[in-house]
């Protein structure tokens, strides 16, 4: 079963999403685009109350101007709950000097034959890949708009719903011009 | 002798090997060959006592005269069991002198030492013995002080099984496709620690999917194994027909 | 370990010689329990007044309802000695069977027992501790205790103490702060490297497990310096709550490395502020490695104050039953171009907990900055818990910045590889375990790090705790 979770204008939400089915499988897809003065304030919980269930949360944020955003995102196992694979991964671009991001990726694990990890990281468009387009004809404009979608396209690429995917990659289109 | 009588082993209620039998005796060299997934592999590890593997009520694996079908792993080891992995496993933080060291120790401690003997090495000594035996196989010194199997390449991992197996002196290996992933120089020196097993009195069995490292050795027996099932046994010759026929023709 | 033998230097305090060395001074904290204790060490007026101001932040600050439980400490009970060498227990077989047979087994000797269990035993100087003493002599390094510092070195002092961690910081600085007592002072003049790594053997080792310890350690630019404190055997005692605070001034040029290795007994809670203030091209090593305790709640942290300024931690936590180690690393990047790294290593088994606390902060004036945080859990059966709690916060579009964290068991195809080699299931998860822990465990000095491998050896095979 797959989620996808996009945002791109001010909201604050909480998600709790909970695995208590044996074997459920899970992707959840998160792409949060801040611009101007957004901000966004995520909590975003995977529960595993199932054993044999997997979850593979996988986030990109991107933001420029003024904008800001704070993701929380708990991956919770509970006593007892085995055989369990869960993921959060969370990368983030900052496009400006305004902009800021707070993530705070957390475990709480109760169980022990489980799989549990996260990653997170904070980066900006690297300097040598623009250089590297640039040196092939793109202007710096056209590089960075490059890169950027190759940091989402991870993420886009695996969507299902083909609609949702169209609808998604025209948002990104807006943000990105 | 080593004796395999009538193994029908499953993993997840899937029967992966039907009614395997086979005798080696020590220092015999005996090959067993056939196409992927036919339970190569799965034979090693049942051998060797891996709990996910299990077998039915007529199975029975005896190493000289002592039934060993439901023993574990460790225990098999000490009676001179050992079993070459075909992906060995990395143990981050621990050096790999340390580890054969221990198993080492384990195998040879004498229940009843004299004061003089213990039966175990010490440090110094044990490191000596590998250092010994690693020039023999032409394996760098430093790669002793690595952690075991962690960042080796394929061909290093091989290697070091092959140490392992020379120094813990089984009466029974159970070498799986120590050939695989290999280049040329690594294939001269499986064949070498095979001949070395054999020397210190070892009865081989030889898990291979290639017919490169045979040319170096000379097997006793030749065993192929298609779908679980033992189909053919043969001589030297077997090798060529499988080399010139695959593996349709046996069933 | 072998070190710790050693205990040279009475016990110096600052005041008149009829005074009985382990009056009591009273329970609770008091006004007029602080103010006896400045009197009776003839402090300057401003400490007094230090103290005082502290104990007024901490009537006033609640306690932190995050981290560990903190609900049933009796800040009542607390009982003050004026020599923070409270006495332990009055033989060795008054000690806690547990305890003397991990002794035995970890090999620590019968004079070094007496003094772990904190029994009344005189040692005379040593001559080492002569020769050493008189080398730091010769550099202009000072090393003492905290209370003689304050007396001996009065500027420099009041320079620095409670500048790093203000009494209003946390409820538990504040606590020490008015309480204080023992603690090492450390000065490193410029441009000075000490070789030898200064250990809590210069003073008497039961000083160091006092309740309220303070330390300050100053390396002036250019300098070098390691300081270790602790050991892994464990350590008895009645005091059920530590509260120290450590405060480390890194000037430009300077690379200070501390380490602790802590193994108090279940019964203490163990709450410590350390913290760091790293000038140019400076570079602070934390080093902490908590194995003991009910609940210790730990963030060393580094304040990278000046450019190119480096800091590091290397954090191993051990919890067994009843134990909850819940700490971490915090980072704050306030200088260009400075880096940070965090290795964090935990093993949690027999219904312990380990919760793993960072914070890694970017601030708006930290041009190019890196960051790297790596947290590896080990679970070891059903019963035990790990969590991961890393605060990330950037605010700056040149940050460099990696997070990682994993929560695992001992694999099964590691332990069926070793066992096939002959070691028992037992041997093999120690091993195992040891292993998971090595790249911290490698820092330490030689002495330390073979107890420590042994100590995991024990707890793994159930033979301890």
């Amino acid at each position: 079963m797959q989620k996808v979770l996009i945002y791109n204008q001010t909201i604050k939400q909480h998600k709790v999403f909970e695995f208590s089915n044996p074997g459920e499988n899970t992707e959840i897809l998160g792409i949060v685009l801040g611009s101007g003065r957004e901000h966004f304030d995520l909590k975003i919980d995977a529960v595993h109350t199932a054993p044999l269930t997997t979850c593979r949360t996988d986030f990109r944020i991107i933001l420029q101007d003024k904008s800001s955003c704070t993701l929380k995102g708990v991956i919770r196992i509970a006593k007892n709950t085995h055989q369990v694979d869960a993921f959060l991964n969370i990368k983030s671009l900052l496009l400006s000097e305004t902009a800021s991001v707070v993530t705070e990726p957390s475990l709480e694990i109760e169980a022990n034959d489980v799989k549990a990890s996260h990653s997170a990281s904070v980066g900006q468009v690297d300097s040598q890949q623009v250089l590297y387009l640039n040196s092939r004809g793109l202007t710096r404009r056209q590089a960075e708009t490059l890169i950027l979608e190759g940091f989402l396209t991870e993420i886009v690429e695996k969507i299902k719903d083909a609609r949702m995917k169209k609808d998604i990659e025209e948002k990104i289109r807006i943000f990105l011009s | 002798m080593l004796k395999i009588n009538h193994l029908f082993v499953s993993i997840e209620k899937k029967e992966i090997i039907k009614n395997f039998s086979l005798e080696i005796n020590p220092k015999e060299l005996h090959v067993l060959m056939g196409p992927n997934g036919s339970g190569k592999s799965t034979l090693g590890f049942t051998l060797m006592g891996h709990p996910d593997y299990l077998l039915n009520e007529k199975s029975k694996i005896v190493l000289d005269g002592v039934n060993i079908t439901n023993l574990n792993p460790e225990e098999r080891a000490k009676i001179g069991l050992f079993l070459a992995f075909q992906n060995p496993i990395a143990v981050p933080g621990v050096r790999v002198v340390n580890f054969l060291r221990m198993a080492y120790n384990q195998k040879f401690k004498k229940l009843n030492p004299d004061t003089k003997n213990s039966g175990e090495l010490g440090p110094l000594e044990f490191y000596q013995l590998l250092l010994k035996n690693a020039q023999l196989l032409g394996i760098p010194e430093d790669f002793l002080s690595r952690n075991l199997n962690d960042q080796f390449s394929g061909g290093e991992k091989k290697k070091m099984e092959m140490l392992a197996a020379i120094i813990l002196q089984p009466k029974y290996s159970i070498l799986d496709e120590p050939d695989t992933g290999t280049d040329i120089d690594a294939l001269k020196v499986i064949a070498k620690g095979v001949k070395i097993l054999q020397k210190q009195g070892s009865g081989v069995i030889l898990i291979t999917h290639y017919q490169r490292l045979l040319k170096y050795l000379k097997p006793d027996e030749v065993h192929v194994l298609k779908e679980g099932r033992l189909v053919t046994s043969g001589n030297n010759n077997l090798i060529m027909e499988i080399e010139k026929e695959g593996y349709q023709s046996f069933n | 370990m072998i070190i710790m033998n050693f205990v040279p230097l009475e016990y110096k305090l600052g005041f008149s010689d009829d005074i009985d060395y382990h009056q009591k001074v009273g329970t609770g904290l008091s006004e007029k329990i602080v103010r006896q204790i400045s009197a009776y060490k003839n402090e300057p007026d401003w400490m007094l007044k230090f103290r005082l101001r502290a104990l007024g932040y901490f009537k006033n600050k609640p306690v932190p309802k995050w981290g560990g439980d903190l609900s049933k400490i009796d800040y009542e009970a607390i009982t003050y000695f004026l020599n923070p060498v409270s006495k332990k227990v009055n033989s060795w077989k008054e000690l806690p069977s547990k305890i003397r047979d991990t002794y035995e087994k970890i090999g620590v000797p019968e004079a070094e027992r007496d003094m772990l269990a904190g029994v009344e035993a005189q040692y005379d100087s040593s001559v080492i501790y002569g020769s050493i003493k008189k080398k730091l002599d010769e550099q202009g390094v000072i090393f003492t205790d905290t209370d003689s510092a304050l007396r001996l070195y009065p500027d420099l002092f009041k320079e620095y103490f409670g500048t790093i961690i203000p009494p209003m910081d946390n409820k538990f600085a504040a606590l020490n702060s008015a309480f204080w007592s023992g603690g090492s002072f450390i000065y490193i003049p410029k441009g000075t490297r000490v070789d030898l790594p200064l250990q809590a053997y210069f003073r008497i080792n039961a000083k160091n497990m006092g309740q309220f310890e303070r330390t300050l350690i100053i390396a002036d630019e250019g300098s070098t310096v390691k300081y270790l404190e602790g050991c892994s055997a464990p350590v008895y005692t009645s005091d059920s709550l530590h509260a120290a605070v450590v405060e480390i001034v890194v000037k430009k040029n300077a690379t200070v490395q501390y380490t602790t290795i802590q193994n108090w007994s279940g019964n203490v809670y163990n709450l410590v502020t350390k913290r760091s203030r790293v000038e140019e091209n400076g570079t602070m090593s934390w080093v902490d490695c908590n194995i003991g305790s009910k609940l210790t709640m730990k963030y060393p942290s580094c304040y990278l104050m000046g450019k190119g300024a480096r800091g590091e931690t290397l954090s191993l936590a051990i919890a067994g039953k009843n134990q909850h180690q819940d700490v971490g690393a915090k980072m704050i990047h306030v200088g260009a171009h400075t880096s940070s790294t965090a290795i964090s290593k935990s093993i949690s088994r027999g219904g312990g907990r380990n919760s793993y606390r960072g914070l890694v902060e970017v601030q708006a004036l930290a041009e190019k900055s890196k960051s790297k945080v790596k947290c590896d859990a080990l679970i070891l059966d059903a019963t035990s818990r790990s969590d991961t709690y890393p605060t990330i916060k950037v605010n700056r579009s040149d940050t460099q910045m990696e997070h990682e964290a994993t929560v695992s068991k001992v694999g099964a195809d590691q332990l069926f590889y070793m066992q096939s080699r002959g070691l028992s299931q037992n041997d093999a998860e120690a091993m195992i375990v040891n292993g998971f822990a090595e790249p911290i465990i490698k820092t330490l000095p030689m002495e330390y790090a073979l107890e420590m491998n042994r100590l995991i050896q024990l707890e793994m095979t159930g033979s301890v705790g």
